[in-house]
């Protein structure tokens, strides 16, 4: 191959070959025109892309990659961050750590029984107040808890309006969920069942239409009709006030619902001045005995015959009609 | 000695205006200089390491093309690829150890005598330097046509195809425009490749010719009238062309 020199510069000189390549080559003092049968070629340095293109892509990429990146980074935080945590303690004690979106991240057997209790608990995608009632379940199929038995709550977290909230709910929660006969409490208020006065129970009051004689305040049972929590017994789990006398009643003596005083029915102020076990005082199993009740002539639905709503005068019904 | 700053502004002026990068040279002479000695072992002798001192500047050259902005010190890279240019130009000149050199003084009375003396040639030397004279005049007017398309050598070096592919592509340009020469006269006339004409009648894609237009314009050019020398020296084209 031979080569024409073309051009001279001061680092280099162009030459053409025979093939009609132009090439840059050492100048090794060369003159234009003059042919030469061997050069030293130039190393060619990379072809020049214009990365202007490649450079806006990569922009756009990367601005995509970082938004994407930020976007994971947030949802991290939502979704696998613990907000905070909530201890259940019954006797199995387990730690529930919860995300912001109030979803289990986390549960802990903080004692051997809590560990035994969790063990294969799936709690993946579960609310808190889901996987509480499930983990009070799980306690009470068990044996851990039964009923007169305390589930005690603590909500621990950095977010002050978050651990109230979440306190509150949850024991709203488990209250509902577990019923009256298992104690929810939290750490403050650790009251304890055996505490509990069954006067602090607000009794039932008893469905009591308004009383035709008002001169006595209407009575109302000292003792609890029912109590939410274990109603005290003397000796023989009778209802009333007075001594044990194995009579679940309601009052004092005999199984009727006014014998007596202290009770619904003692005499003029009940539904049933003067017999027992019925609304009536002197008949049986009707309400029309005598004066003061539903069922005493005038004043009542039927002053005369039984079953008849069309007797008397001050009635709903005096001549055959419902009105006078 | 300019500051760093001012020395890449220099560089990235001489990678794109050959004036500049010989600008360049000239300024960093004694910086070529002694890395030459250094290799060398011994200071520079004007006419005996002349060509060393060509690889060296060639060498530096060769760095301000390759040298890319925040990559580094430039004269770390020109010193390294001086001393490796040196070092390819004496493996080189090893395997022609053994040859005798034509300008080796001949064994005769006369001193000044050189073995090319004694050897009978085919052509004088006046011969030479006639052909080189008038290459040299074809060639400056060569210079200037390319000078009229907004070209210079230095650019059609740069743009030549270095894919065979490519390569034949162009070859493919130039037999498609030797058989219409009404390419050669509108070429002349405009000034402009006629890509669109080229393209249909050569079935090269209009890419290849637009990214190589600086190449196929100066190999068109040497086929118009008044470039004998230069058609000439390209009969490796035109004994593969067959034409």
């Amino acid at each position: 191959m031979d080569y024409l020199v073309m051009e001279c510069h001061r680092g280099y000189a162009v030459v053409l070959d025979n093939a009609g390549h132009f090439i840059k080559v050492a100048n090794l003092s060369y003159t234009v025109g003059q042919t030469v049968h061997s050069v030293i070629e130039m190393e060619r340095p990379e072809s020049v892309i214009d990365f202007s293109t490649y450079k806006k892509q990569f922009i756009s990429i990367a601005s995509a990659a970082a938004c994407l990146c930020l976007l994971i980074l947030s949802a991290w935080q939502f979704l696998f961050i613990s907000y905070g945590t909530v201890r259940m303690q019954i006797n199995p004690d387990v730690e529930i750590s919860v995300n912001r979106l109030d979803y289990v991240i986390a549960i802990e057997g903080r004692n051997e029984d809590g560990k035994a209790l969790i063990e294969g608990y799936k709690y993946s995608f579960k609310k808190l107040t889901t996987v509480s009632n499930e983990l009070t379940d799980l306690a009470v199929a068990g044996g851990y808890l039964s009923d007169g038995g305390k589930v005690r709550v603590t909500v621990s977290s950095s977010h002050e309006k978050w651990q109230t909230k979440t306190e509150s709910t949850l024991i709203t929660e488990l209250k509902l969920h577990l019923g009256d006969s298992i104690i929810v409490t939290t750490e403050e208020d650790d009251s304890s069942p055996e505490e509990t006065a069954p006067a602090a129970v607000a009794p039932i009051a008893p469905a009591v239409t308004e009383p035709v004689v008002t001169e006595t305040q209407p009575v109302q049972s000292e003792a609890p009709i029912h109590s939410s929590s274990v109603p005290v017994n003397d000796d023989n789990d009778d209802l009333d006030d007075g001594p044990d006398d194995d009579v679940n009643d309601f009052d004092d003596g005999a199984d009727s619902f006014d014998d007596g005083a202290g009770d619904f029915d003692d005499g003029v102020d009940d539904l049933d001045d003067a017999g027992a076990g019925s609304f009536d005082d002197n008949g049986a199993g009707n309400f029309d005995d005598g004066a003061g009740d539903f069922d005493d002539g005038v004043d009542d639905l039927d002053d005369g015959e039984a079953g008849n709503p069309d007797e008397g005068a001050d009635d709903l019904d005096d001549d055959d009609q419902i009105d006078d | 000695m300019t500051n760093e700053h001012e020395i890449i502004q220099l560089i990235l002026s001489a990678q794109k205006d050959s004036s500049a990068a010989d600008y360049l040279i000239n300024q960093y002479m004694p910086f070529i200089r002694s890395e030459t000695s250094k290799f060398l072992k011994h200071p520079i002798i004007d006419g005996q390491d002349d060509d060393e001192l060509s690889i060296s500047m060639f060498a530096f050259y060769e760095a301000i093309m390759a040298y890319k902005k925040h990559k580094g010190s430039f004269l770390n890279l020109a010193s390294l690829g001086i001393r490796n240019r040196l070092i390819d130009f004496y493996r080189k000149e090893k395997r022609h150890t053994g040859n005798l050199s034509l300008d080796q003084p001949a064994d005769s009375s006369n001193e000044a005598d050189t073995i090319a003396d004694s050897i009978a040639s085919p052509k004088s030397d006046v011969d030479d330097m006639v052909n080189i004279s008038a290459a040299n005049q074809e060639l400056t007017k060569y210079a200037a046509e390319l000078k009229e398309f907004g070209l210079n050598l230095s650019d059609i070096a740069d743009n030549c195809p270095s894919q065979e592919r490519t390569y034949q592509a162009c070859m493919q340009v130039l037999q498609y425009a030797k058989s219409h020469p009404d390419i050669f006269d509108s070429l002349l006339q405009s000034k402009k490749l006629p890509i669109s004409q080229l393209t249909l009648g050569s079935s090269i894609k209009k890419k290849t010719l637009e990214r190589h237009r600086k190449y196929i314009v100066a190999i068109l050019l040497a086929y118009t009238n008044g470039f004998e020398i230069i058609r000439s020296h390209l009969h490796q084209i035109q004994r593969e062309g067959g034409k």
